[in-house]
């Protein structure tokens, strides 16, 4: 019940954002995927003039592509900052953490609310536009289903962006200093992980990037000082 | 409990292990832009002390004009050269060629139309993709613009030339899939050929290059899949797999293909020329279908042509250059010999039905060697720029930088290869980086003496600082800047995170009580 | 007085070079109510902090109600009420989501009745949010929150800072009400010299980090006072008076404000010195803080010479 009380309000508190980010990805997402069918009838009716082998092909979704990580990628952020940030601006920490519960379980509603927001704000929707794009038939080209897992992988990325937001958050060094450091170190798995390595490259950097950031988001509210 | 604990007791190693590639990363980029203008600096004031035209003789400058131009042969075995001009005209821009005989006097200038029938020869066409890193390079993400994995396609046409089909490669079944315009799976494509399940699927060995090779007057292409020890033909139009070349022990050199769409076939024939490193060569003519195995010495590079009156082969090569092909071994015997004539030899054969070689004709000329200008001095210069500011790199990079050097020739990805570069580029120069290094370790011992809570982790940063360098350095200071105070006892600066003074172990001294103090406790 | 509800042994804490505590060494018994004072900067806040678990001594350690202060059980924080300085609260929230919010956390402890008494007597609605809530209003509502979940120790940091009288004087009945009841402890700084009179029993004063004065209100109030002579001639140097503060003299007058010093020490020490006579003056608790906590030597506008 405690554990509800705060996911509640962490919920609340994130629901805004949540929204915004489901509406716009939703919104041109949908409107991409639309414009992508629209183009492809046109295609199939036409005579093909262009190279048959093609060594790069795109994904018939690949637009939803950036519009996903960056939504991830934003939302992360956000979230981050209004759990994180914004009780240290408007000195709502001791509020919140003086209650009879353990201040690990502050920790896991926040990253409960955070790991929700994502799948409902983003995930959800990708895994409705994958589907309605893998119809068969749908599109000339395949949608082949790593794409999807591809996708979710991207989800994550945007929940390291929130863990390192959240690192860079609670240290207590000047800004000139170290605190910057956890959104860096995010920003540089996200980089690795884009980078055209291979699979599994992606998954293995978000793992270490997983671990590394959220093992200091426990430690610095363990060891953080309010 | 013990989850916190755990949590406790690795968060510091992940502290360490995140600040310490963030300033590695920081240290390295501040070292190459600083290197990057210092070079750009120094190459400017370099190239303005140096002549720009140095004067060479005539004998040379002819000597320059052979070696230039392209080395054609005639089907009887006469040499031409050919070099391609421009009309000076801006507006047509049309291209004219001269074609000379072997002593380079003029047989022919005008348009690229000449008289003269030249053997066309075999080529490696086009390449949709090069290296094992460029189809792996396909299943992740596209960094450019943040998308998804590629696939490899090829999409197959039916008789109206629409689209009809498209074949996916799978890196994972090591095959195409095969799907309709409905989404639905056709059938694999694998080395045996089509199947129709999975199970029954032989992969192609990971492939290192993809050919076109599209019949004339077909609508769908043939493409050549080039692996290290094989290569196969795949018919898309005859949903077909042939394998032309396997050597077990051989592998891969090139792969050239010549005139398979050519539409003026009567005098050329559709032909497969493969090389191996060790000098086996297979040439595969599709119609009527026949092998013909030959031998070429591996320092010499070869095409084909094949007529109706028979195949030929030109082969040539360059007095003294590496066999091995090794990209290291030609870079190094390239630096050694640019200023050197060398001795080139372009030769004309005749390929017999048993693959045995006719000379029919031989052609030799001498290739200057390049004249020393100023760019080229420019590049010997900023070695010690490099040094100065490689010092403060970590040690680790000195015994990366192989590993690096490796993986920058061979990783096609650009991202990842420009990850790596730094690793051979900064030369790092072993006893600059250690007295840099000792300086470094000093100012750390100095500033960790009296914030010090323990011989392990004193130690532990210590041999980070050796290490790592400068980015030790800084990643040690960002982790401890606990502040000092004086001891109140013995005048010594000490830290504030243990209970007593490391000099003279008296604890923070107590404020004197007051007499005008009102402390009566209640119990 | 027997069980100690909160002790201090050492208490320090430095932020960075700057020492904000020294030593503190406190007990407090239950059922007292205690007041700590002290000016700005002196470390109240930081003391409350480390108390609570929010910041880590530098060294030296403290309890609450027999927990150690950096490892506070969540039984024991169930029990410990705090209304922070400032009644930070979320902006967003209505009052009735933030009374559920509140309560999910005390299922057993929870007053609703004296929630619902508290609201209606600051004549509060469930329905406004907190954001539209003035100073004064927001300090009820923290006020009713840390109290309607019975908490056996009540800690308040500065809790009537920026209220009006009126708002004030609400604040201090509800907290009367609370320590009508038995074994209820309550800790609270403030700087409002009048209220710590009210309702305090003991008064513990910080100044510079260090505890300069821990005992009963009565104690304080009549420890500190000001001595008045009228003077015939020089003071004889290094006279003094014994607990003397400060001593402040004109051309004919001189004061002194001593601590601790006893009628008969006083007559003893005049009958030497060139006085007409000497007199105490009465000073209410705030001229007592003020001249406890201001260093000698401290120059004033418009006031007398500071005798050294």
């Amino acid at each position: 019940m405690k554990f509800l009380a705060l996911v509640k309000k962490e919920f609340r508190e994130c629901l805004p954002w949540m929204c915004l980010a489901f509406i716009i990805f939703t919104g041109f997402g949908a409107l991409l995927l639309r414009g992508k069918v629209l183009y492809e009838e046109g295609r199939r009716k036409e005579i093909w003039r262009e190279e048959q082998v093609v060594p790069w092909c795109t994904s018939p979704i690949s637009d939803i592509g950036p519009l996903l990580l960056l939504t991830a990628l934003g939302l992360g952020l956000v979230m981050a900052i209004r759990q994180f940030y914004v009780p240290a601006f408007d000195k709502t920490w001791a509020f919140t953490l003086h209650r009879p519960i353990r201040l690990i379980t502050a920790v896991h509603a926040k990253l409960f609310v955070a790991i929700l927001g994502l799948t409902l704000s983003v995930g959800l929707p990708w895994t409705g536009m994958f589907l309605y794009a893998a119809i068969p038939g749908r599109f000339m080209d395949p949608v082949l289903p790593k794409v999807f897992w591809e996708g979710w992988l991207m989800v994550g990325l945007g929940f390291i962006l929130y863990l390192g937001t959240a690192v860079s958050s609670l240290c207590q060094a000047r800004w000139y200093t170290t605190k910057v450091c956890g959104l860096a170190f995010a920003a540089g798995i996200i980089f690795l992980a884009m980078a055209e390595s291979p699979f599994p490259a992606p998954l293995v950097l978000t793992a270490i990037g997983l671990v590394v950031l959220g093992i200091q988001v426990y430690a610095l509210m363990q060891s953080k000082e309010f | 409990m013990t989850a916190t604990k755990t949590i406790q007791r690795w968060a510091r190693p992940a502290q360490i292990l995140m600040i310490l590639a963030i300033c590695v990363v920081l240290v390295t980029i501040c070292q190459l832009i600083v290197f990057q203008f210092t070079w750009e600096y120094t190459r400017r004031t370099f190239l303005e002390s140096q002549p720009q035209n140095p004067v060479v003789s005539e004998a040379d400058r002819a000597m320059k004009e052979i070696s230039d131009s392209r080395k054609e042969f005639l089907p009887d075995g006469t040499v031409l050269l050919v070099t391609d001009t421009m009309e000076p005209d801006l507006l047509t821009r049309a291209k004219t060629i001269r074609v000379a005989d072997a002593n380079n006097h003029t047989l022919y200038e005008g348009s690229d139309k000449n008289p003269y029938s030249f053997i066309s020869w075999s080529d490696e066409g086009p390449r949709y993709f090069e290296t094992a890193t460029s189809l792996t390079e396909v299943e992740g993400y596209y960094g450019g613009n943040a998308d998804f994995s590629r696939m490899l396609c090829v999409r197959t046409l039916g008789p109206d030339l629409r689209w009809s089909g498209t074949w996916v490669y799978d890196l994972a079944l090591g095959a195409f899939v095969g799907y309709n315009l409905d989404g639905r799976v056709t059938g694999y494509l694998g080395a045996q050929g089509l199947c129709l399940r999975k199970q029954e699927i032989q992969p192609f060995e990971k492939g290192l290059g993809l050919r076109r090779a599209k019949k004339a007057g077909a609508v769908n292409l043939t493409a050549v899949w080039i692996s290290a020890h094989s290569a196969y033909l795949i018919d898309f139009e005859a949903i077909k797999v042939r394998q032309v070349f396997h050597s077990d022990d051989d592998r891969m050199r090139f792969v050239q293909i010549s005139h398979w769409d050519d539409p003026n076939t009567g005098l050329y024939l559709p032909i497969l020329a493969i090389s191996t490193e060790r000098g086996r060569g297979t040439i595969y003519i599709p119609d009527p279908e026949r092998f013909i195995q030959i031998h070429v010495p591996p320092e010499w590079y070869w095409a084909v042509a094949a007529t109706q009156s028979g195949v030929y082969l030109s082969r040539h090569r360059i007095v003294g250059y590496p066999q091995s092909h090794d990209h290291r071994a030609v870079s190094q015997w390239l630096l050694q010999n640019r200023y050197r004539p060398k001795q080139h030899i372009s030769q004309l054969m005749k390929v017999q039905d048993d693959g045995d070689l006719r000379l029919i004709s031989s052609f030799e000329w001498t290739q200057p060697g390049q004249v020393a200008t100023s760019t080229v001095a420019w590049e010997q210069l900023p070695r010690w720029i490099n040094h100065a500011f490689a010092v403060v790199s970590p040690l680790p990079f000195k015994y990366a930088s192989i590993w690096g050097e490796d993986m920058y020739q061979t990783q096609s990805s650009k991202y990842l290869r420009h990850l790596v570069k730094p690793l051979f580029l900064l030369e790092i120069h072993g006893p600059s980086n250690l007295v840099i290094t000792f300086v470094l370790v000093s100012l750390a011992f100095l500033h960790a003496w009296p914030r010090r809570t323990g011989w392990g982790w004193f130690v532990f940063w210590v041999i980070l600082v050796l290490a790592f360098n400068l980015a030790g350095l800084l990643t040690y200071l960002a982790m401890n800047h606990t502040p000092v105070i004086r001891c109140s006892a013995c005048g010594r600066r000490r830290g504030l995170l243990r209970p007593d003074c490391h000099a003279c172990h008296s604890p923070l001294p107590v404020p004197q009580p007051r007499p005008t103090d009102l402390v009566f406790p209640a119990v | 007085m027997g069980e100690i509800v909160l002790q201090t042994w050492d208490l320090t804490k430095y932020y960075g070079r700057h020492l904000a505590l020294d030593h503190l060494n406190l007990k407090i018994p239950k059922g007292t109510v205690y007041g700590l004072l002290g000016r700005n900067g002196s470390g109240k806040t930081t003391a409350i902090k480390l108390l609570l678990g929010f910041l880590r001594p530098t060294c030296g350690s403290s309890e609450v109600l027999g927990c150690d202060s950096s490892d506070l059980t969540p039984e024991i924080r169930g029990r410990v009420g705090y209304v922070c300085e400032g009644h930070p609260l979320y902006k967003w929230m209505p009052i009735g989501t933030l009374e559920n919010f509140q309560k999910a956390f005390y299922p057993d402890r929870w007053d609703k009745h004296l929630f619902d008494e508290m609201l209606d007597y600051f004549t509060l609605s469930r329905k406004q949010r907190i954001r539209s809530l003035s100073n004064g209003q927001r300090a009820q509502v923290s006020l009713a929150l840390a109290m309607a979940t019975s908490p056996d120790l009540l800690v308040m940091d500065d809790p009537t800072l920026g209220l009006d009288v009126v708002i004030r004087r609400q604040f201090l009945q509800g907290m009367i009400h609370l320590i009508q009841q038995k074994g209820k402890t309550v800790l609270f700084s403030s700087h409002i010299l009048s209220d710590v009179e009210r309702v305090a029993d003991r008064v513990a004063v910080i100044d510079k980090g260090v505890l300069r004065a821990d005992c009963t209100l009565e104690q304080f109030r009549t420890s500190i006072r000001k001595v008045r002579a009228e003077r015939t001639g020089s003071l004889p140097a290094g006279f003094d008076l014994p607990g003397t503060l400060h001593c402040r003299q004109d051309d004919s007058v001189t004061e002194w404000i001593v601590v601790g010093t006893t009628d008969e020490q006083l007559e003893q020490a005049f009958s030497q010195a060139p006085v007409k006579g000497f007199s105490c003056v009465a000073m209410n608790m705030e001229d007592q803080f003020i001249e406890f906590t201001t260093p000698s030597g401290n120059r004033r506008l418009f006031e007398w010479e500071e005798r050294p």
